[in-house]
């Protein structure tokens, strides 16, 4: 059964003077759906052609099944490739698309049509083989991709980008149906986006580069609840971030955070002590952890344990309806402006101008130490 | 590396499947050896036939330069005569191209907006009727100005020359300028529109900045074509003698010195003018910064823009088109039955061997250019070789840039009886010559399609399973099809209509335009008639095919 | 482009959302002026301008990958509306560089847009739509946040807002995108339009909930569909009076000028929605109509609860993914013998991260306020507008 394994791969273009992968080690298992994203430039796409040999890397080594495959040219690879602008032969007709795989690895024919009326099968196309692909719009072109590079038998599905040319609304409902198929098929896959919602929907695991780097990998749940830094709480998901600085030092490993220009104090969890007196830092929650309620709310009375939230005053700016959920704009005396967001059938009576309590759980707000410059960390250019 | 191949084929668990022989054939010939072979042969080729000559009639010029002294300079009898000659035949070149250019470029203007931005009905007969002058012989286009000033009573001299010139370097320069609009979306005329702009300011500070590189590589282009023309010339130039004819004139006088001296002067000039320009086009800026709004806004009235169209309509039709066709007119009157067929000299025949001579130059020209060409632009394109790959680019482009009878006449000293000797004048050093000179029309339009194929299509088929040369031979070659077909027709037209080039080499066998030539030459005007409306409407359906070729590919 | 009238009022933001290919851009364009409409006429402020050229609109257009002039510095691109009016250059000078400032593009007059990223080229090219208004204060934006990064355009989207909304511009807005959450976040009202037609307009809460048509009610969410037939006469076997558990405010808004109608989709208990009167008039007793509920107003139990929840489904949990806010389950059910996918998404907690496990027994239900039925549009509809082209 196929694993990748990547073990202190560096590449530089230009004659070294872009570095666009650093020094990375990573694996793969057999089976698992796997996501890189980061920003654009961040060396992701680079790493994912090293992996199908469409690049040699300058340093380090790529093991497939525990071999060293460097200098194996992609065509003896043996793995499906998906692209972005799906690379249709548009000179071939749908089904000498699918075959073109099987022909190169010298099957006999009754093997190839067997394999290729599989493959359409699996996407749908099987009625329109005789056609030419220039008869078919973005998602058609894209499932023959999937047909073609499936075909083949390949365990390792590599894709960038596979959704990226496609309408917003046909991919979200494309991406599950992608899912679906690599996990009936059982396929290794790795997935190249830069659309974090995108990975979260579909990914078992995500790897998340930044400037060359693998900053952190892991579930998507683990990486939502537990984000290692300020950039990837921001990168994943929407996170309010307050700066501050330690207050006090409770007991229990908590802290108490006394946020900017005197905002609310907050209390903090603090694992490991890691935080000291006076330290500068930043909390960040989640937009859809910040619960609220209207000033007059009587907590007595409702049956929930109130004893681990944090509760504070803010002032309601502005709702907006979008849907699925609402969301709630609230600004601070301090000046500092966070957001909450509900379902969209969440019941209130919320006017702007309001004051609310909102309400966080302690365990929903995670504790960084203040970056130097906290704009070029919530920076996404 | 193909020892590991083995061991990873032999591992997988198709090891005992056979792969059919044409991929066995592919992946055998995908191996690095015979890639490295094959660019090195080619580049060979490219510096012994291209450089080689150059470079040969530089170090004639420098080792007898005592000999071109005595001859040029200093002669016994002439004194510097000849010298005079040059220097004078240089300017009358350079000044006959710099006003053609010039007039061109005010023609080319609004022809090219009116046949890109414009829909109307014939638009694609008076497209078709542009480019034209570019295929035909220059020499039969010659001879039709010739006919057509002459009911005007504009007699053979200057003015003639530049009256010829202005025809067939038009399509040069309107193409250029066509290219560029084509490619120029209008979405950027679009946005400087809702910012309030006036349509000619729109045209000044948006499309003409736009189009500036493509206008110039359009006049080099012009230039040179027209710095280079003999066949029209001849026939055009009464006792105005322009450089490529001082060429011709000293070669058939055998004052081999004083002809390698111009050649070299003109190669010189015309390699400098070539690199300078594309260098300085770039700093050269357009004043985009102010605006003159009244008077843009007079200038993008409305009437104004008609009075434009029909103004370049008469100049298209008066200076251009009839005097490219009017030829065909004097067929009839024409007194051919009696001169050429039942003449007691035999014209037909000749016709018909150096119809039959120009054809089999232009086949062998195509068919060994595309061996050559096809893979020099897979070098120039696929291959990171940093500046090597720059500089190879960079020459590629000399053959088209300089004189053609001036290349023509290096070529014959560095190969010829004075050089190496391995050719004599005659149907093998006209074919190399012309094959010299074609080069870079096969490889260009296959880089342009190169450069356009999809990088991503043929990574898909690798990673597939096809090898280098399947990916080739099934996902790379049927794309770039039309790329190579309209190489092969462009080396045809321009091999078939050549004549300066032709004439330094030729011996005692006759190409058409040569034969044409001759004819006017020696007042044969019935049967030069003839031979020049064959050869026009010939070269008419290679453009016809041309196009058909361009626009299947646009699809 | 399909006869298409639509009235926009001062100050709003507008948004004309649909598919690639649904005739947006044009309809963009021929209010810029840029293409002449076959028929129809164009007021601005009642004023018609059908026959006005581009240049004197006024209007500032934003194009879809911005169309910044390669060959001019950012600074001669914001400029070029007022050199081209002739505008004070001193002035210009002075208001160029303000806006520079404030987009915190500073110190990069000379740079060429090739040499910008995406994020500063939206703002530049902004910033030069915006120089060329002046009494009409009409923005037009073509896909401005297409070229971008997820995460960036979530940023965007707010200072987009936050212009178009700033006491010292108070612009008019008309915002072209293909994506429903951009839509909803920023619209006024929403314009949603295929195949050159228009749809359905009207403010987001409208759009989400009232749809006009299968195509806008799919187009904004996931949705489960049930086709089933009205059954006037054989009355629910619960009571579709009733209010539900939610007898609040909330839910009154949403049934106000509804009729709640009984419907027997194949199920033993007949299930029961509300009903826009404009559908209740073209149906009749035995029609056969189309139920349709987002996924996300679905909601998921534990066991088998058809007894004690009315419009239930009973299945087991085939598949289940965590994505960020959400929980998505896709729940298979049997309705009359074939097996059909629910899809809902709930808020995820750590109940469902504990309890909620594929393969599971579950009930998925929904109340009768969040159903919407339209007169079955027939098979071939419904397949053109759920399948993927």
């Amino acid at each position: 059964m196929p694993s990748i394994e990547l073990i202190n791969i560096t590449k530089t273009f230009d004659e070294g003077k872009v570095l666009a992968v650093d020094n990375i080690s990573l694996k793969f298992n057999d089976g698992e759906y796997i996501f890189l994203i980061g920003p654009s430039g961040c060396g992701k796409t680079t790493t994912l052609r090293m992996i199908a040999g469409l690049e040699n890397p300058t340093n380090g080594k790529v093991l497939i099944d525990g071999k060293n495959v460097d200098g194996i040219p992609p065509e003896d690879r043996d793995m499906g490739f998906i692209f972005q602008h799906f690379e249709i032969f548009d000179h071939m007709t749908v089904w000498e698309n699918v075959t073109f795989g099987l022909e190169m690895r010298g099957y006999n024919e009754e093997y190839i049509i067997e394999k290729a009326e599989w493959a359409l099968k699996m996407v749908e196309l099987l009625e329109n083989a005789d056609d030419y692909p220039s008869m078919f719009g973005n998602p058609g072109l894209q499932k023959l991709g999937i047909a073609r590079a499936i075909a083949t038998g390949a365990k390792i599905l590599i894709m960038d980008e596979p959704l990226g040319s496609l309408d917003p609304k046909v991919s979200k409902v494309f991406r599950h149906e992608l899912r679906n198929l690599i996990k009936d098929l059982g396929l290794t896959a790795i997935h190249v986006t830069h659309n974090q919602e995108e990975a979260m929907a579909i990914a078992d695991k995500i790897i998340i580069m930044r400037a060359g780097q693998i900053l952190q990998m892991g579930t998507p749940y683990e990486l939502y609840e537990n984000p290692k830094s300020i950039f990837i709480a921001n990168f994943l998901g929407e996170t309010n971030f307050l700066q501050g600085f330690v207050l006090k030092l409770l007991e229990n490993e908590k802290i108490k955070v006394w946020t900017r220009l005197g905002g609310p104090k907050i209390m903090c969890n603090n694992f490991g002590s890691k935080f000291n007196l006076d330290d500068s830092i930043v909390i960040g929650f989640r937009f859809e952890d910040v619960y609220l309620f209207p000033k007059d709310y009587d907590f007595g009375k409702s049956p929930y344990d109130w004893s681990k939230m944090q509760f504070f005053e803010a002032k309601l700016e502005n709702t907006r309806f979008i849907g699925a959920t609402k969301r709630f704009y609230l600004s601070l005396d301090n000046g500092d402006n966070f957001l909450s967001v509900k379902p969209g059938i969440f019941e209130e009576n919320f006017n702007p101008g309001d004051i609310l309590i909102v309400g966080i759980h302690i365990d929903d707000i995670h504790v960084f130490t203040a970056p130097k410059d906290l704009l070029h960390e919530l920076s996404l250019m | 590396m193909s020892k590991i191949n083995k061991k990873l084929k032999e591992n997988s668990k198709n090891e005992d499947l056979k792969l059919p022989l044409n991929l066995k054939f592919d992946r055998h010939f995908s191996k690095p050896i015979y890639r490295k072979s094959l660019d090195s042969v080619v580049i060979l080729f490219f510096i012994l036939v291209i450089i080689g000559p150059i470079i040969y009639i530089y170090l004639t010029i420098f080792l007898n330069l005592p000999t071109i002294y005595r001859d040029v300079f200093n002669d016994e009898i002439l004194g510097d005569l000849k010298w005079r000659i040059i220097l004078e035949a240089l300017a009358v070149s350079f000044s006959i191209a710099a006003i053609a250019v010039l007039i061109d470029i005010i023609i080319a203007f609004p022809t090219a907006i009116i046949l890109t931005r414009y829909n109307f009905r014939g638009k694609k007969i008076l497209d078709a009727m542009v480019d034209l002058p570019m295929a035909v012989p220059t020499s039969a286009l010659g001879f039709s100005v010739l006919l057509y000033w002459g009911i005007f009573g504009v007699n053979p001299g200057f003015l003639l020359i530049l009256l010829g010139h202005v025809i067939f370097t038009f399509p040069y320069i309107v193409r250029n300028m066509k290219i560029v609009l084509e490619k120029t979306d209008t979405l950027y005329e679009d946005a400087a529109r809702t910012l309030g702009a006036p349509g000619f300011t729109v045209f000044r500070t948006i499309t003409l900045p736009m189009m500036k590189e493509g206008i110039i590589a359009g006049a080099i282009l012009a230039f040179t074509r027209s710095l280079g023309e003999t066949g029209a010339t001849i026939i055009l130039s009464g006792l105005v003698e322009t450089a490529p004819i001082v060429i011709v004139g000293f070669r058939r006088q055998l004052e081999l010195p004083a002809a390698s001296l111009i050649a070299g002067i003109l190669i010189a000039i015309s390699i400098i003018l070539l690199f300078s320009i594309k260098f300085f086009t770039r700093k050269v800026g357009l004043p985009i910064k102010s605006v003159w709004p009244g008077f843009e806004k007079h200038l993008s009235h409305k009437s104004l823009r008609v009075i434009r169209d029909a103004l370049t309509g008469t100049v298209l039709l008066l200076l251009i088109l009839i005097p490219s066709f009017y030829i065909i007119t004097r067929v009839i009157g024409a007194d051919i039955i009696d001169e050429l067929f039942l003449g007691k000299d035999y014209k037909w025949a000749y016709l018909y061997v150096a119809f039959m001579n120009s054809i089999y130059i232009a086949i062998l020209a195509v068919f060994i250019n595309l061996l050559v060409g096809i893979p020099f632009a897979f070098i120039i394109v696929k291959r990171s070789w940093g500046r090597i790959i720059t500089i190879l680019d960079t020459i590629l482009d000399i053959p088209i840039a300089i004189p053609s009878a001036a290349l023509g006449f290096a070529i014959f000293m560095f190969w010829g009886p004075a050089g190496i000797g391995l050719f004599q004048p005659g149907f093998y050093m006209i074919l190399f010559v012309h094959i010299t000179f074609t080069f870079p029309y096969m490889v260009r339009p296959i880089i342009g399609v190169l450069e356009s194929t999809n990088v991503g299509v043929e990574e898909a088929a690798r990673t597939l399973g096809a090898s280098n040369m399947t990916v080739f031979r099934k996902i790379t070659f049927p794309s770039i099809k039309q790329g190579i077909l309209a190489g092969c027709i462009m080396v045809f037209t321009r091999s078939l209509g050549e004549t300066g080039a032709t004439i330094v080499v030729m011996g005692n066998i006759r190409t058409v335009p040569v034969l044409i030539v001759d004819w006017v030459e020696a007042n044969a005007f019935a049967s030069a008639i003839f031979a020049s409306t064959v050869v026009i409407i010939f070269s008419a359906f290679l453009i016809l095919a041309l196009r058909a070729v361009r626009t299947q590919g646009g699809k | 482009m399909d006869d298409i009238s639509l009235k926009i009022k001062d100050g709003e933001y507008f948004i004309i959302l649909g598919p690639t290919g649904a005739g947006k851009t044009t309809l963009l364009k021929i209010i810029a002026g840029l293409i002449k409409p076959d028929s129809g006429r164009i007021f601005f402020d009642d004023k018609d301008v059908t026959k006005r050229s581009p240049g004197k609109r006024n209007l500032g257009f934003m194009f879809e990958n911005y169309a910044l002039f390669p060959h001019m510095s950012i600074y001669d691109n914001i400029a070029y509306s007022a050199r081209v009016h002739s505008r004070s250059p001193v002035q210009t000078q002075i208001i160029v560089e303000e806006i520079l400032m404030m987009t915190l593009l500073t110190g990069r007059n000379e740079a060429l847009p090739e040499e910008m990223s995406g994020g500063m080229k939206q703002r530049v090219a902004l910033c030069r739509a915006l120089m060329n208004l002046e009494q009409t204060k009409l923005l037009i934006l073509d896909e401005p946040l297409k070229a971008l990064d997820a995460g960036l355009r979530m940023n965007l989207r707010r200072e987009l807002l936050l212009m178009a909304k700033s006491k010292l511009l108070e612009l008019t807005v008309i915002h072209v995108t293909n994506e429903e959450q951009e839509a909803m976040m920023v619209a006024d009202r929403i314009a949603v339009i295929n195949n050159g037609k228009l749809e359905q307009v009207g403010t987001p809460y409208e759009i989400y909930y009232k749809p006009k048509n299968l195509f806008v009610a799919n187009f904004m969410s996931e949705i489960n569909y049930f086709e089933g037939i009205f059954v006037k006469n054989n009355k629910a076997s619960w009571d579709i009076n009733t209010n539900g558990k939610h007898g609040d405010k909330f839910f009154s808004k949403i049934k106000k000028n509804l009729i709640p109608i009984p419907i027997d989709i194949g199920l033993s208990e007949v299930f029961a929605s509300y009903v826009q009167k404009s559908v209740y008039e073209k149906i009749q007793n035995g029609d056969k109509v189309l139920l349709v509920t987002r996924a996300n107003h679905m909601k998921i139990r534990l066991g088998d609860r058809t007894k004690e929840k009315h419009n239930a489904l009973h299945g087991k949990i085939f598949r289940r993914k965590f994505m960020g806010v959400f929980y998505r389950f896709e729940v298979l059910v049997n309705i009359n013998g074939k097996e059909k996918i629910i899809i809902v998404t709930n808020p995820a907690t750590a109940e469902i991260y504990n309890t909620f496990l594929e393969n599971l027994e579950v009930t998925v239900y929904f109340p009768k306020e969040l159903g919407i039925v339209f007169k079955h549009p027939g098979d071939n509809v419904i397949k053109e507008v759920l399948k993927l082209e």
